[in-house]
């Protein structure tokens, strides 16, 4: 009901702002934070082409060599090019990030759409079934998941992709509800569209932005998840370098060179960092609600 | 209105209880087999799946266990042979004081900062705050932990890194010890309550019976203390019981960064030792916990706020 408290005159307006315009709104935070996860996501990608040394390579430099001019980043107690197992280990990250998120959203998105616009019986099944998904302690449920069937980076994907589905559920299913209720919606159905169409063509759109918002700040926890997996070694085996592994193996020498630790924490914070600021950002810039304040 | 939650709430507890019984069908290979580990005779393997009811119907399975559940049997670890009540009896305690001293501290931080914030909003204050706590939620345990570790026990030398006594054989150096483990697992918090508080006491602020009193005259910190923070107290009961259960991954994180003996430092020991029943049983205590919190902090919301509760006549 809260939703009818809001000012008419500035819901017009902010349905009649054109996208672009609202773009301008976003800011140079917002631009600095894709900039990062664009330049993350570009070395994970190109890490197979990039000059870089293999990031296994034990002895490719002195063990605990600092940064310099030939390790830009240094080396490990192995001797391994931390430059390299930083990207590397971005991969991982990105890969359990995107994929599981892309996943949860495949399922929420749709599952939401139908929830909030048909109501009645499939809001009742699907909500219900969300709110028990949502009962479950997200760590603990991964952990306990991944010590039962084995750590690997699919079931890392799958586990952290089924529990990102019920937030979606619940985000989609309520905007759809006030997007339902909306003159254009009316209009389409009184133009005798069919249901469906005006979900694709007409609710679907305008769900989406805070979807993929909310999706920013939800690759930032998977990325924060499958960290924990893999530092407690429940992710990718050893030697194959992730970020969490990397810190979980660097603690060994905090005394000596703590810097084993600082570059991979770094990497992870200001990727996880850039997906929050980006994500709510948009939220900001997207949300009726909180753009009509 | 209780009664229908009341309901749910069972309806819930069955099924997350339901989820946690069917883990163990998720181990590879026979189940028996797996529970007892590499030294499995046929004898063992046989005693275990009469115990466990292993060669029964699933719905039948489940209830034997929840029966044994409800009555506070947890089973026993075959691989240590210790019942898994006593060992997270044992471990519980810890687990119990780092969050309780998390918490402290992390409302200690986020209410007055919170309120300054809401103060002026837009303001130096605010700006700082909102972005400190962006900087805060962006800081896992396994991250924030070694940099405080870093500094203040590698080379300040201020607090240990590890080791943990318990409150029982010391109270100082048992507080000292979890100074850092406690801060880690705050910061996460006093950016939730900061963000709760501040957007609370934004919209109270624009009450009209803060306009009344500012129009009184009274002084601006006693409008803030006791006309403004008041109703965003309900807001900061309900979102503390949702964030404890949401913080009990991040204690288990914490435990394994500073070695300190609690369940989530169990929960990894049984994870790499294989002890499926272990890590079981401590997945169903505090899923059922996590449950049981979201449950209080539904109920807390009309039981504190007045203005929520239903049939009182005036709404």
């Amino acid at each position: 009901m809260a939703d009818l408290a809001l000012d008419p005159v500035a819901l017009e307006e902010e349905a009649l702002t054109p996208v672009a315009g609202r773009r301008r709104r976003l800011g140079v935070a917002f631009w600095l934070a894709v900039g990062w996860i664009a330049l993350v996501a570009a070395l994970a990608i190109l890490a197979n082409v990039l000059p870089l040394p293999p990031p296994n390579k034990v002895f490719y430099g002195p063990p605990f060599s600092p940064p310099s001019w030939h390790y830009l980043l240094g080396t490990d107690e192995l001797g391994r090019d931390l430059l390299s197992r930083v990207i590397f280990g971005a991969r991982v990250s990105l890969l359990v990030g995107f994929a599981s998120i892309a996943f949860g959203m495949a399922l929420g998105v749709p599952l939401g759409l139908v929830a909030g616009y048909y109501g009645k019986m499939w809001d009742g099944v699907i909500s219900t079934g969300a709110n028990v998904m949502l009962a479950f302690p997200t760590l603990i449920f991964a952990l306990a998941v991944v010590a039962f069937l084995g750590p690997s980076l699919g079931v890392d994907i799958v586990v952290i992709g089924v529990l990102s589905v019920a937030p979606f559920v619940r985000l989609v299913r309520a905007s759809t509800i006030t997007y339902a209720r909306r003159d254009f919606v009316l209009a389409a159905r009184m133009m005798g569209f069919s249901n469906r169409r005006i979900l694709w063509r007409e609710v679907m759109p305008n769900v989406l932005p805070s979807a993929i918002s909310f999706a920013m700040v939800g690759i930032a926890v998977a990325i924060v998840l499958e960290g924990a997996l893999s530092f407690l070694g429940l992710s990718v085996r050893p030697p194959y370098p992730s970020w969490g592994n990397m810190i979980a193996e660097g603690t060994q020498y905090l005394a000596r060179d703590a810097w084993l630790v600082i570059c991979p924490s770094l990497a992870l914070f200001f990727t996880v960092l850039a997906l929050n600021v980006a994500g709510d950002k948009a939220r900001a810039a997207f949300d009726v609600k909180e753009s009509s304040l | 209105m209780v009664l229908r939650r009341l309901v749910q709430l069972v309806g819930v507890l069955l099924v997350v209880t339901f989820l946690s019984y069917l883990l163990l069908n998720l181990v590879p290979g026979n189940t028996a087999v797996a529970i007892l580990g590499p030294g499995a005779t046929k004898a063992s393997i046989a005693q275990v799946t009469a115990q466990l009811h292993l060669n029964q119907p699933l719905p039948v399975r489940y209830v034997e266990w929840l029966g044994q559940l409800v009555r506070g049997n947890l089973g026993q670890s075959y691989l240590t042979h210790q019942p898994v009540a006593q060992a997270l009896g044992q471990r519980l305690p810890c687990t119990i004081e780092l969050i309780i001293m998390s918490q402290i501290i992390a409302l200690v931080v986020a209410v007055p900062l919170g309120i300054a914030a809401a103060l002026r909003p837009g303001g130096w204050l605010d700006n700082v705050a909102s972005a400190g706590a962006f900087g805060f939620l962006s800081l896992p345990p396994y991250v924030l932990g070694y940099v405080l570790v870093l500094l203040f026990a590698v080379d300040l030398h201020l607090f240990p890194a590890t080791g943990y006594t318990p409150l029982t054989t010391n109270v100082a150096s048992n507080l000292h010890d979890l100074v850092l483990p406690s801060i880690t697992l705050a910061v996460g918090s006093i950016a939730v309550y900061l963000r709760v508080l501040r957007a609370e006491m934004i919209a109270t602020l624009q009450e009209d019976y803060i306009t009344m009193a500012v129009a009184k005259g009274m002084p601006t910190w006693r409008i803030l203390t006791r006309h403004a923070f008041r109703p965003s107290t309900i807001a900061l009961v309900t979102v503390g019981c949702l964030n404890v259960g949401a913080l009990f991954g991040g204690t288990f994180l914490v435990e394994v960064v500073f070695s300190l003996p609690g369940v989530g430092s169990l929960l990894v020991e049984s994870i790499s030792s294989k002890d499926y029943l272990v890590v079981q049983a401590i997945t169903v205590v505090f899923a059922v916990a996590y449950v049981l919190l979201n449950f209080l902090a539904d109920l807390a919301q009309p039981l504190l706020d007045p203005r929520l509760r239903t049939g009182s006549g005036l709404g």
